[in-house]
């Protein structure tokens, strides 16, 4: 079993775990519905094809459909077979003329009192008589040669005083063990005590049994046996012995066998078993130690016990107890960021192992909650998978239209919406019959003016409060190109979305509200015009396009343009956007004018520029342009902003933006950072959800995927190509900018973390050092006790929810991806870049 | 917690006080006062694990006097927990037929009194102590933190925020394809699956307060339909307790969102009971002066004994951690500088490790203080000796 299975085969592979039930209704528990009522379907008729049968009972019965996954002819054909061997009265035939003499000898001496020897005699005799079907068909000689060298055993122990079974350690039998294969006379000799003496323990132990005619708890579930018989009472009692001495008596088997060499051809037949076994030998000693009442009960090896076999292997996979004990001292060494490191490794690799060594180690075990779930991770495919209907990516890149995404951002009612439903409606994407139906839907509750912003805003909470909430994507198409928007909210409350929504495009669209005083309440302090301007500069946003919008409100006067310009120009400038990165639009999204095609009315003449989707076109041509030609080079990175569970089990539905590369359906690609390898079945653009052969960077689809957990999957989860790993972090060190500050940032400081869709608590763990706003590599200063507005430095982060891990990309390997945000008390207070990850 | 009995140390014996803890406050003070080597007289049943005919297993109520070891807390499953080993007993009373040097365990609960032992008795314990056996000095506050999709249920108390549960539904995301009645319906679920949660968790009769608290709307919707359902419910207890809630406004929904309700004047009237509200207000204190650069402001180790010894320290802030720590050195220096700041006629804060401002703190060092005057080059020569 590879480690990296464990965790998600554990559904499945249950016959590797070797469950063990205690009785009928453990059993019940652990089947699931389905597996339950095809049990009671099968059960009666189970009962009634082995009423003919002795010794089943109802455990038995089920345990033996069950492991053969329901066929109801092969676990009957299995249970008769069993019963039949287990049932000498039944079957007269198959035993040998000296195991009937040896039962017959046992029963007389039970009545009579015998003594030790001979029932030791009877109770080897049985022992070996039953040691397998070959050595039974070709009995005679050998039995009769090992009853000989067990007599000669019997007379040397009567040499020495008889040992009290509380005096039998493992560790005879460990030394029994130890002496297996050599062939030295010498050590046989010494060998022979010892085993001696577990024989006489046991057979005191057998004798107890029978006294108190109780059958010992048995172990595993094969070996469960009929309800005792009176008549049958020794036989019973050999049956329950545990698997250690099973084995134990296989070793003794083989000296005594390989003592008389004219034996030669069978020793090396049971000297095959025993090195088949040599493995499990540490696990069965140590269970010996473990089961010291078990040690007392009579044996009776049943070979073919494939769970005991089974449940050895696995047990010898685990770490030794002292394996466990070395690797904690040699962690013990290392420094601590090192250890929990190492352990989250090893979580990851094998979580059984972990939690087996956690039950050895930990004293805990008892407390009265559990542990905090890990985090699951699933098994990574390390092999690409070959599209289903490749097609020539050049080729598909030469036709495609050029695609842009983009978000409008700007103060709350600055008209975001309004503009948005205008633009969608002007372009055709929005049919008249829908408006018509918003209009009067909102004229009902006397905000006739909403209507436009309903076609973005859907929920009632968004329509009955006239707010936008969340971002809120569509795409249009026009000749020239496709889009994508971005409505993103601004109330200050959901700045977090909007954070969402600018991370996810190329191009912003401010909105301005050019109404008298509206621009100035949004422009102050508090304002959303300069913190979401400020984000989406710090976000990497490419260009902005500023909507003046409510032109129509100021009578389409240029002195307002102006002016509202040149404050404007002043601020972008202070934050560093530069000049050709901007354009400036007039319009009015209630009206439409300067939206898409309306024109402007007769009084505007000094504005010439190309309307609001023709300065979208332009961009999103020279973009694409400057672009294309990476699409084929780089890795295939895709960021989800939603998750949903696909009409097909074990099919996820994502929601997101290829961040660079491309993708075609039937490639493998891995969700980070639950780590599952998914297969793409389908790939889905546009509102209708079209299904299309390809998406490359910068397109916003739908991934249909297969093998895929869904409850593990979030949003912000990013996926790559195979072969792309990504790592998670919890911790990194990143490059900030302060912006303006009430309260300074201090180790310490608790702040909301943010990347692309990703929102986490977070606090600073160090300050590093003061670095120059204009050249990050010039130090400034080394020991700093607090950040304060407008600095530059270096400081290293950490997620406060420990389980959660965040899969992140340092600002070289991914441009978009590697920015972050920070904030505090809904106030926008840093952004920076990930530097490293490894802190 | 109830005193029982308490025999004042002197300089042979150590002080031997005898409690009764009641509920998990007691546990967090219990936490602060009992320190490694300190002792515990206690009754456990101890059950022989081996005897001698394997069968039959005593289990026998043994009075053990333990030396700490180690110990484990659990705030929000209220576990307290000691690990020690038996010592010599010289009352002869405990430990009777139990070997020194043998391993226990003592699980904290509030069904038996125990008696501690302690030689380092300090004026931080008997505050401690006395804090939690006046009961007037308790607050019970529930809080709820939520957005979009994320609620986080917390019980407040003076001496901690505890994390109750954290209730996460993915809602899907608004596309124009959305059929928004299905988001609708999920909505409904989150706010359903938080007024569960709020009902398995709060003691509604108890609680002074019940903060809800979010960006947007979502605490006032979340009110609403929290008395929406009890009224489906009959929930009287519920209803009763309408008076109590306080719908607040912060800028998150995760935790950090409670402390800016704290801190927030609009609400102090609500919440003069609780204590920790308090400490939020000074520590905001402190980075304000912090912000103004007027040098009145300082944390570290060094930079607080030495505005100590200059007597100028005004407000001390210090985490109970430094108080309570297994380094005896720790804890005596820490203790010493509490009693010379009060000497000196300033102020001790001691914050909670258990709040988000207390944790704040810690990563500062755990020390920290506002002075009665500026003093601006404080740190000039300590910075020499750490680079």
């Amino acid at each position: 079993m590879a480690p990296a299975y464990d965790d998600d085969d554990g559904d499945y592979s249950y016959e590797d775990d070797a469950v063990e039930f205690q009785d009928e209704a453990a059993l019940d528990d652990y089947m699931n519905d389905e597996e339950y009522e095809l049990m009671n379907d099968m059960f009666p008729r189970a009962k009634k094809d082995l009423a003919e049968y002795q010794g089943w009972d109802n455990l038995k019965v089920k345990l033996a459909i069950f492991d053969h996954e329901f066929n109801l002819d092969e676990a009957l054909k299995e249970l008769k077979r069993d019963l039949k061997k287990k049932k000498p009265e039944e079957t007269p035939s198959k035993m040998s003329a000296l195991e009937q003499l040896a039962r017959r000898r046992a029963l007389s001496s039970k009545k009579v009192n015998a003594t030790e020897e001979t029932f030791k005699l009877t109770g080897r005799l049985s022992t070996l008589s039953t040691l397998g079907p070959r050595e039974r068909n070709s009995n005679g000689k050998p039995l009769s040669s090992l009853a000989g060298r067990l007599a000669s055993l019997q007379y040397k122990r009567e040499n020495t005083s008889p040992k009290s079974p509380d005096h039998v350690k493992p560790s005879h039998s460990l030394a029994s063990r130890l002496t297996l294969g050599k062939n030295n006379l010498q050590e046989q000799v010494e060998s022979a005590p010892d085993s001696r003496i577990s024989l006489y323990s046991k057979l005191s132990a057998l004798r107890k049994t029978k006294d108190s005619s109780q059958v010992p708890p048995m172990k595993e579930p094969q070996d469960k046996v009929p309800p005792p018989q009176v008549n049958d009472k020794d036989h019973i009692s050999a049956n329950s012995k545990p698997p250690t001495f099973e084995e134990l008596g296989v070793v003794f088997n083989l000296h005594a066998l390989s003592d008389s060499h004219n034996l030669a051809e069978k020793s090396l037949g049971i000297s095959e078993l025993v090195t088949k076994r040599d493995l499990k030998e540490k696990t069965a000693i140590s269970r010996l130690k473990r089961k010291y009442e078990d040690v007392h009960s009579p044996y009776f090896p049943s070979t073919n016990d494939q769970t005991a076999k089974k449940q050895a292997s696995t047990n010898f996979k685990k770490q030794s107890p002292d394996d466990v004990v070395l690797e904690a001292q040699k962690r013990a060494f290392e420094d601590v960021a090192k250890v929990s490191k190492g352990v989250e490794a090893v979580t990851l690799e094998n979580p059984k192992q972990v939690s087996d060594e956690s039950a050895d180690t930990d004293e805990n075990d008892d407390k009265p909650f559990s542990k905090e779930p890990v985090m699951r991770t699933h098994n990574k495919a390390t092999s690409p998978t070959k599209p289903k209907n490749p097609i020539d990516m050049n080729a598909f890149l030469h036709q495609k239209k050029p695609h842009l995404s983009f978000v409008v951002i700007g103060h709350v009612d600055a008209g975001k919406s309004t503009l948005m439903g205008r633009l969608l409606y002007d372009v055709g994407a929005v049919d008249n019959k829908l408006i018509r139906k918003l209009k009067r839907e909102s004229e009902m509750i006397g905000k006739s003016s909403f209507h436009l912003a309903w076609v973005m805003d859907q929920t009632a909470e968004e329509r009955n409060r006239g707010v936008t909430v969340d971002i809120c994507t569509s795409d249009f198409e026009t000749n020239a190109s496709t889009f994508t928007i971005v409505d993103a909210p601004g109330h200050r409350d959901f700045v977090p979305n909007a954070i969402a929504g600018v991370s996810q495009v190329d191009v912003a669209v401010l909105s301005i509200d050019c109404s008298t005083d509206a621009f100035e309440s949004g422009f102050n302090l508090d304002g959303q015009t300069k913190e979401h301007t400020i984000l989406a500069r710090s976000l990497g946003v490419r260009h902005i396009i500023v909507a003046m919008n409510k032109m129509d409100s100021v009578d389409w006067y240029e002195g307002r343009f102006i002016d509202i310009k040149s404050e404007l120009t002043n601020f972008f400038e202070d934050i560093g956007i530069k000049s050709e990165q901007t354009s400036w639009v007039p319009c009015s999204g209630l009206s439409g004018e300067g939206v898409f095609d309306k024109s402007y009315p007769a009084g505007l003449t000094w504005y010439k520029g190309p309307s609001l989707v023709k300065s979208l076109e332009n961009i999103s041509q020279s973009l694409f342009d400057n672009e294309s030609a990476e699409v084929t080079k780089e890795p295939f990175l895709f960021s989800t902003f939603d998750v949903s569970q696909g009409t097909k089990p074990n099919e996820a539905i994502l929601f997101g933006r290829v961040e660079s590369g491309h993708i075609q359906g039937g490639e493998t690609v891995t969700i980070y950072p639950s780590e599952q390898s998914v297969l793409v079945t389908q790939i889905l653009a546009g509102n209708n959800q079209v299904q299309v052969p390809a998406a490359i960077k910068g397109d916003f689809v739908t991934l249909k995927v297969r093998n895929a957990y869904v409850e593990d999957i979030q949003v912000g989860d990013l996926v790559a190509i195979v072969g792309y790993d990504i790592e998670s972090a919890q911790e990194f060190s990143s490059q900030i900018l302060t912006f303006k500050l009430d309260r300074p940032l201090l180790p310490g400081t608790p702040v909301m973390f943010f990347r692309g869709s990703c929102e986490q608590p977070a606090r600073i763990k160090k300050l590093v050092s003061l670095v120059d706003k204009a050249d990050a590599s010039k130090i400034i200063k080394k020991k700093v006790r607090h950040l304060g507005s407008n600095q530059a430095a270096i400081v290293e982060i950490e997620l406060t929810e420990k389980k959660r891990r965040i899969p992140l990309t340092t600002f070289s390997q991914n441009k978009r991806l590697g920015r972050i945000v920070l904030r505090k008390e809904g106030r926008t207070v840093a952004a920076g870049v990930i530097k490293t990850l490894d802190v | 917690m109830k005193l029982i009995k308490q025999v004042k140390g002197n300089g042979n014996n150590s002080e031997q006080i005898t409690l009764l803890p009641q509920d998990k406050e007691d546990l967090f003070s219990l936490y602060n006062v009992i320190n490694t080597d300190d002792e515990l007289i206690f009754k456990k049943l101890v059950t022989d694990k081996v005897d001698s005919s394997g069968k039959k297993k005593n289990t026998d109520l043994v009075r053990l006097r333990l030396k700490v070891v180690s110990s484990e807390f659990e705030p929000q499953h209220e576990f307290l927990r000691y690990k020690g080993v038996t010592t010599e007993d010289d009352t002869g009373k405990a430990n009777i037929d139990v070997p020194t040097g043998k391993f226990f365990s003592f699980t904290i609960n509030y069904k038996y009194p125990f008696t501690l032992i302690k030689e380092d008795y300090n004026t931080f314990v008997a505050k401690q102590l006395k804090d939690a056996c006046t009961p007037e000095s308790r607050s019970d506050i529930a809080a709820v933190c939520l957005q979009e999709g994320i609620s986080h249920i917390c019980l407040l108390s003076s001496f901690s925020t505890i994390l109750k549960n954290k209730i996460e539904y993915s809602l899907p995301k608004k596309k124009r394809s959305t059929d928004a009645a299905k988001f609708d319906e999920k909505i409904e679920k989150f706010y359903k699956g938080t007024y569960e949660s709020m009902k398995r968790h709060f003691e509604f009769e108890k609680l002074k307060v019940i903060i809800l608290c979010s960006p947007g709307f979502y605490a006032k919707n979340l009110f609403d339909k929290v008395m929406q359902y009890a009224q489906e419910d009959n929930n009287k207890i519920i209803l009763n307790a309408r008076p109590r809630f306080l719908v607040a406004h912060c800028s998150t929904g995760y935790l950090q969102g409670i402390s800016e309700v704290l801190k927030n004047p609009a609400y102090v009237s609500r919440l003069q009971d609780a204590r920790n509200s308090k400490e939020a207000l000074i520590m905001d204190e402190f980075l304000q002066h912090l912000n103004n650069d007027d040098f009145k402001a300082w944390y570290g180790q060094a930079e607080v004994a030495k505005a100590s010894e200059m007597g100028a320290i005004d407000t001390l802030l210090i985490t109970d951690g430094l108080l309570r720590a297994n380094d005896i050195k720790v804890r005596k220096s820490s203790v010493d500088l509490t009693q010379a700041v009060e000497k000196a006629g300033g102020t001790v804060y001691v914050f909670s490790s258990l709040h988000s401002s207390g944790e704040e703190l810690e990563k500062l060092t755990g020390l920290a203080c506002i002075l009665k005057f500026p003093i601006p080059d404080l740190d000039d020569d300590i910075e020499s000796d750490d680079d």
